[in-house]
């Protein structure tokens, strides 16, 4: 099956900053949680996916298509929901659609009208007045009415508060049922991804650090507590990082079956969370 | 069907998922042919990744109390008669054992159990 | 590409306000400048809405969202062009519209009706000052220009006296002879079809320009 999303060997340097060989694939039917710290490289990723920056070197296909020589049919699929409000404030809810309507050669007026009531958007509203919630729903239903097949978002819900978030991965959630639709997340907020994301990219300083199946992450990783005369320099290699406190150590173990196989009863191993995995990756080890 | 996960359980996900519904199958509330929910449908219900529903069901069809057909769905399979019969079986003991032992603490006789499952066994 | 030229008004649907008190302003006042007022006046006109139109996409990083959309770069720059020449037509049906209505009042002011010589000369104008600010605008956006911006709109004024000088001093020779022998005989109708062939030259050159310097930014 052709990927709908796949980045190969990508590659763009900044002043002091740079992306170095991205590699990312998705299959339709998928959501990706694309997740890291600010400044990781995400919106840099994910603006070279849209072509707003040029890159260096590497290769970005979406739908088996380059996304630069077939440009236009690539974005006329593309449903984008980003981290600000990039449109016309001073224009109304509906002055701004009959400005993108036209654009997308698939747009769905009677989708559009639907996706305005329920999420309670007036139409006559300016966009300025409409609260950051209300901006990303008027993103969202844009990016919903004109038959889109990949949906990349960018930080998507940064900034907004626990109930808008989790009536965004409702969507996500309702979108994926088709399985010929994917979706490209990237947040901080990993733990909107903990539930539903099927795959995790995690990018840490312009590289990935892993990309695989979420439930491998959470079944397989695991967070070994014990105290810190279990530790030497062998066993410490087999930990992502070690947080060392006064009274013991707590670590990320890439196996938890073969920690416990290590550690029997001496230590507490416990699931981990995204965010405990993203951590341990960016920040290694700690002496508190 | 009820299908009640836990996040914070050791098991995986989908294996929690696998279990419960071969429980299901075998308590008889999910029939022989009877049509599974789609894995999509299940992932969404859930509020979990649709590779952990599609681990489950595929962990369900090697051991064989599933059928996957492409483009259908997933049913439960027919060849769990014998294995049906024979959790029903238990499932029988069981309840006697309770009714044998329930009846023992009022001082039923084992004539008069056994005039009630007649009785019982041919209105029902 | 109807719909970008449409947001250009929309989006500044305010100035438009100020922008028709102006032409409104300048068939009472400036009457020293006789049939010059109308050139002045469309410039000024469009280039307030133009700099706001601009100022606006830069505000909302609209660049960002255009880029994301299945548009083509040539769309979004040639939308711009035409969006300017669209505030020229308003501009000159208010001007006709409210020379009308007033001459009809019988204010006791001197009406200067549009003459050819003032409208080809309102479009010779318009259409360097945008030739030569939106290149610029697409190269670095609105905030980088407003020096620019400055430059331009008074640079206008003395340059076109200071073109008039260069003229005077050019009366005797050869070229401009043959230019005026060549006009000379031409009815008003033609010079003005030539000139505007110079300018949609120009105006065509400094699309392309522009589109090269959009094709190339980062967002």
């Amino acid at each position: 099956m052709t990927p709908v999303l796949e980045i190969k060997g990508l590659r763009k340097e900044f002043k002091g900053f740079g992306l170095k060989n991205i590699n990312i694939s998705l299959n339709s039917g998928y959501i990706m949680g694309f997740i890291g710290p600010n400044g990781a490289g995400k919106s840099t990723t994910i603006k070279l996916i849209m072509n707003l920056l040029k890159k260096d070197e590497g290769e970005i296909r979406i739908f088996g298509m380059d996304n630069i020589k077939d440009e236009q049919e690539v974005k006329n699929r593309i449903g984008f929901v980003l981290d600000e409000n990039y449109f016309y404030e001073e224009l109304t809810v509906e002055e701004m659609k009959w400005v993108l309507a036209p654009v997308y050669k698939a747009w769905d007026e009677k989708t559009f009208k639907k996706y305005l009531k329920d999420f309670q958007l007036p139409p006559k509203k300016k966009i300025k007045e409409l609260s950051k919630g209300m901006k990303m729903k008027f993103s969202l239903a844009i990016a919903l009415s004109h038959n889109a097949d990949l949906f990349i978002m960018d930080e998507p819900t940064s900034g907004l508060d626990p109930l808008v978030r989790s009536e965004l991965l409702d969507i996500l959630s309702e979108v994926i049922q088709d399985e010929n639709k994917a979706v490209f997340f990237s947040t901080h907020i990993t733990s909107d991804l903990d539930k539903i994301a099927d795959y995790i990219t995690m990018i840490n300083q312009g590289e990935i650090i892993l990309s695989m199946p979420k439930d491998d992450i959470l079944n397989n990783y695991g967070l070994v507590k014990g105290g810190k005369e279990l530790l030497d320099r062998d066993i410490r290699k087999s930990f992502v990082a070690i947080k060392e406190n006064q009274f013991g150590f707590e670590g990320l173990a890439k196996d938890r079956k073969q920690a416990k196989k290590m550690f029997g009863d001496k230590v507490v191993i416990e699931k981990p969370t995204l965010e405990d995995v993203m951590l341990y990756y960016v920040r290694g080890n700690q002496n508190v | 069907m009820n299908i009640i996960i836990s996040n914070s359980s050791d098991k995986p996900i989908y294996d929690q998922i696998a279990e419960q519904i071969k429980t299901h199958i075998i308590n008889g509330d999910l029939k022989e042919a009877e049509m599974l929910p789609s894995i999509r449908n299940l992932a969404k219900e859930l509020q979990i990744s649709v590779i952990t529903t599609k681990r489950a069901y595929e962990e369900l069809e090697r051991e064989g109390y599933i059928v996957s057909v492409p483009g259908k769905g997933s049913f439960v399979s027919a060849k769990n008669k014998e294995l049906l019969k024979e959790a029903r079986i238990r499932i029988v003991e069981e309840k006697l054992l309770e009714a044998v032992s329930t009846a023992k603490t009022v001082d039923i006789s084992l004539d008069e159990l056994q005039k009630m499952i007649e009785i019982l066994y041919e209105e029902g | 590409m109807y719909n970008l030229v449409i947001k250009d008004i929309l989006v500044i649907k305010k100035q438009f306000v100020f922008a028709f008190a102006y032409i409104l302003l300048i068939i009472f006042a400036f009457q020293n400048m006789g049939e010059a007022k109308f050139a002045a006046g469309i410039v000024a006109f469009t280039y307030m809405l133009v700099m706001t139109s601009c100022a606006y996409e830069d505000k909302n990083k609209a660049d960002v969202m255009l880029n994301c959309l299945p548009l083509k770069k040539s769309t979004v720059v040639l939308a711009k062009y035409i969006s300017v020449f669209l505030y020229f037509v308003l501009g000159t049906a208010a001007y006709l519209i409210f020379q009308y209505i007033i001459g009809s009042m019988g204010f006791s002011i001197e009406i200067y009706p549009l003459t050819l010589q003032s409208f080809v000369g309102g479009l010779v104008a318009v259409s360097l000052l945008s030739g030569i600010y939106l290149p610029v605008f697409f190269k670095v956006g609105y905030m980088k220009t407003k020096i620019l911006n400055f430059i331009l709109f008074f640079g206008f004024f003395f340059g076109i006296s200071f073109l008039i000088d260069i003229l005077k001093d050019y009366q005797g020779s050869a070229l401009l002879k043959n230019i005026t022998e060549f006009l000379q005989n031409k009815s008003d109708a033609v010079i003005a079809a030539v000139i505007l062939a110079l300018v949609f030259i120009f105006l065509s050159i400094s699309y392309y320009i522009s589109l090269k310097f959009y094709k190339n930014r980062e967002f």
